[in-house]
């Protein structure tokens, strides 16, 4: 094992800001989609959702410049060299040699920090369901303001219903997510080091 | 122009005619009362012609062919008391006879001799029971003398009316110095339209004939600036109900600031449809003294309930927007352009009645009186009584068209008529044979109490006066084959009729997010149409007042008739409202997706805890 800085400040900051935005918007979202069940009121959710929903807009902005200035966006670029078999060698290891204890596949490092499930993940996240829900937030929000363009956009019944398809998609990513965080060299090794940054990961006995 | 109109057009720009319209204007000069033949009545014995009379300064040729008070048309008002069979009742002797107390003469009524009735809207005592006297006894030219009966210019004399010389002025004139001519106030107004109440005194329930249907009996509308909590009215939460029964009256404003005159130069406002498209205002209006020579007596008008078709009937009112800047009042309310393009103003400041409201009118049956049941929503008691405790009742909301071609959601209420019918094409049976198979027209028939009367006191109440079994539709039915009427069948009638009036200033309006945006949104809540509809028979809703096919009429679960907004099929209209409507089918996909990752999860965290351990062992 050895000790590896993992997540810059701004990497972790960026992260706990966004997984913190996204947990309200949920929970905002879900006290909307469900008014008088949860502890918030209708008007104070609403008010939140859409305050939350600009700081995750500008959130996801700075990280993506994040990402592009300090080049490390191509992390989440899958390598086209060996990439199916790899992304099964990652699923082989999840539904059978994460139970006998096996080592990961895949050598985490600062270069390389996710496997090639997770960059298929975060592809599909990050440049679907992400900008979907980004742009839908948006349309529904600028009701404040231009309220003829939820009809243009095909009316607010579509708008709302696919906005909430895409919450419960989110909802279900959350808890696969903190789920796979759990999957390091320990239970909290991940999560450890998204705080401190730092993460024992296992010596580069195998080729990725 | 000659002198006397120059005079007034002076007098009229000096002081305002619209703020003497209410009250005593003692600019309108004396005139004479003239008869049919243009002799002064005084002299003639005569009974007065408002033509020739005010046709002195007026062109009352004009007034009289053009309002919509005198076209025979408005009569589909009297369509819930029709007595007669059909909506086509013949503007004739009598109807006059039946309806002619809410009439103002003129138009058809003319030709009977029942003149435009200016009295009854420009002085305040009307005698309108002396007026429908002399309609009984078919004597209508007299009628408009009649309704004089209160100022003292004139005194029944046996069966006729004599002009009393003392009463008018030293020149044998209207004494305008004590009678005063003015504009029509609110009080004018209500006596035909609803319960309009000024002043101190507590408002109470007028008795009232509940079948005339006016504006309060529809909606429960109140015009009154009284607050609720100083009216005589038992009311729900009385004494905490501090706001007034509406907001527009409190804030002294009359109805013909709303209804105003179509050509009066202080409120004229040229609609879209007429108005030439490069104009936005046009200064050009006529002068005072060219309206007040030709004043236009149809009133600006909305959206009528029973508007069948509502491209026929102009709507020349102005609406609340016109009026009021909506935008600085609703800088708390998240999304109010969205919410002003699908809400109307009613739904927010009508949101409820505190007033009852007429439900049903059953002509299947007849009471002692020969009238069909009358049924309320929102009271406790009997409407006019005094101890009545009234709850007042929650409209349903209905999605409305109204003029900028928008749909929005409005408050309704609506009031079910019950009928036999007739024939093919179906005629309504007239409730006189209807009240034959009751009353032998001296008591009710035995075999009417055999029936009915369950308390066997001997009298048929309004509770017992229902159709709600087989065995009591088919003896009535049969009781109407036995008279001559071929093959009866019950048909109901469900009018919507649009609720405009009562309405609560901001602090009382709703301003609660969740009242919409919920699960039980009052948006959609149901209102209750018929509990107690003639067995088998089904209320058929009239598509009027703009509602479209959102409204329904659908049994509830537990048989009641409620009136219910349409929120499924193709025909539904597009509304959504966050937090009362869901797609069923996405949030199946969504929690079925949520399940399936949580029961992996587990499944997958179980199965590492169980061979971690193992694998420590």
């Amino acid at each position: 094992m050895k000790r590896v800085y993992m997540y810059s400040f701004h990497e972790r900051a960026w992260h706990w800001m966004q997984a913190f935005v996204i947990l309200v918007l949920l929970y905002t979202g879900l006290e909307i989609h469900l008014p008088n069940r949860l502890l918030m009121c209708f008007n104070l959710a609403s008010r939140i959702h859409v305050a939350f929903g600009f700081i995750f807009v500008i959130n996801a902005g700075l990280g993506l410049l994040y990402h592009i200035f300090t080049n490390q966006l191509r992390q989440f670029i899958p390598e086209p060299r060996d990439f199916f078999s790899a992304s099964i060698r990652q699923a082989v290891f999840y539904l059978g040699g994460i139970f006998r204890g096996d080592p990961h596949p895949f050598e985490k490092s600062p270069d390389r920090k996710l496997n090639p499930l997770q960059k298929i993940t975060y592809l599909a996240i990050l440049n679907v369901l992400l900008p979907f829900q980004l742009v839908t937030g948006l349309i529904l929000m600028s009701a404040h303001f231009w309220p003829s363009l939820i009809e243009y956009a095909g009316g607010l019944a579509l708008l709302a219903t696919l906005h909430t398809l895409a919450a419960w998609l989110f909802g279900a990513f959350v808890i696969m997510h903190v789920y796979l965080t759990t999957t390091g060299h320990t239970p909290l090794s991940s999560i450890t080091a998204m705080i401190t940054g730092w993460e024992d990961v296992e010596d580069g006995h195998r080729k990725n | 122009m000659n002198m006397r109109m120059i005079a007034v057009s002076i007098a009229t720009l000096i002081l305002g005619w619209d703020g003497l319209s209410a009250s005593q204007n003692r600019i309108h000069p004396e005139f004479d009362l003239l008869d049919v033949e243009g002799y002064k009545v005084i002299e003639s014995h005569n009974p007065v012609s408002t033509m020739k009379t005010c046709g002195q300064c007026h062109d009352t040729e004009y007034i009289d062919s053009h309002s919509d008070h005198v076209r025979p048309q408005q009569r589909v008002a009297y369509e819930f008391e029709s007595p007669d069979p059909g909506s086509d009742v013949p503007f004739d002797a009598d109807w006059l006879k039946t309806y002619g107390r809410r009439h103002v003469g003129g138009g058809p009524a003319r030709e009977l001799g029942f003149e435009m009735n200016c009295f009854l809207c420009h002085i305040e005592t009307v005698d309108r029971e002396a007026m429908m006297g002399e309609m009984r006894r078919e004597r209508f030219e007299w009628a408009v003398t009649a309704s004089l009966g209160r100022t003292g210019l004139v005194a029944r004399v046996g069966d006729s009316w004599i002009w009393k010389r003392d009463a008018l002025s030293e020149q044998g004139r209207w004494p305008i110095d004590r009678i005063a001519l003015r504009g029509p106030t609110d009080e004018n107004c209500g006596a035909c339209h609803g319960l309009v109440h000024r002043g101190s005194a507590p408002l109470v329930i007028p008795e009232g004939n509940p079948a005339e249907l006016t504006m309060t009996l529809r909606t429960g509308s109140i015009f009154s600036g009284q607050r609720i909590n100083d009216s005589g009215i038992s009311t729900v939460s009385k004494e905490q109900t501090i706001r007034p029964w509406d907001v527009h009256a409190e804030r002294v404003m009359r109805c013909s600031h709303c209804h105003f005159s179509l050509n009066n130069p202080a409120y004229s406002l040229e609609i879209a449809a007429t108005r030439p498209l490069h104009l936005r205002f046009d200064t050009r209006r006529q002068s005072f003294s060219e309206y007040l020579h030709r004043p236009s007596h149809q009133f600006a008008r909305g959206r009528g309930s029973m508007d069948a078709d509502p491209s026929n009937e102009p709507v020349t009112m102005r609406r609340c927007e016109t009026c009021h800047d909506a935008g600085p009042m609703h800088r708390w309310l998240p999304y109010p352009e969205l919410h002003f393009q699908k809400l109307s103003c009613e739904a927010c400041h009508i949101p409820t009645s505190p007033m009852a409201a007429v439900r049903e009118i059953d002509w299947t049956v007849a009471g002692a009186d020969g009238k069909g049941g009358v049924r309320y929503r929102g009271i406790e008691g009997e409407w006019g009584d005094p101890n009545a405790h009234v709850t007042g009742f929650q409209p349903v909301f209905w999605p409305r068209l109204d003029e900028d071609a928008r749909t929005r959601l409005a408050p309704f209420n609506v009031v079910t008529t019950w009928f036999w019918t007739a024939g093919d094409p179906p005629q309504r049976v007239s409730p006189a044979i209807v009240a034959a198979v009751f009353h032998d027209g001296v008591a009710c028939r035995p075999e009417a109490l055999e029936r009915f009367d369950s308390n066997r006191d001997g009298v048929l109440s309004d509770e017992e006066l229902i159709l709600d079994t087989r065995d009591k539709r088919d003896w009535v039915a049969a009781r109407l084959t036995d008279a001559g009427v071929v093959n009866p069948r019950i048909e109901g009638d469900a009018q919507p009729f649009g609720i405009h009036h009562g309405v609560m200033r901001r602090e009382f309006a709703l301003c609660e997010c969740v009242s919409c945006h919920a699960g039980e949104s009052r948006l959609y809540a149901d209102l209750e149409v018929s509990p107690t509809a003639p067995f088998d028979a089904e209320p058929a809703l009239r598509r009027t007042g703009g509602i479209g096919d959102a409204g329904r009429i659908v049994r509830a679960t537990d048989g009641r008739w409620v009136a219910r907004m349409n929120r499924e099929g193709d025909d539904a209209p597009e509304f959504y409202v966050p937090g009362a409507d869901r797609n069923a089918a996405v949030n199946r996909i969504g929690i079925g997706f949520m399940a399936v990752v949580v029961f992996g999860v587990a499944v997958h965290g179980s199965a590492r805890i169980v061979t971690g351990r193992r694998r420590r062992q």
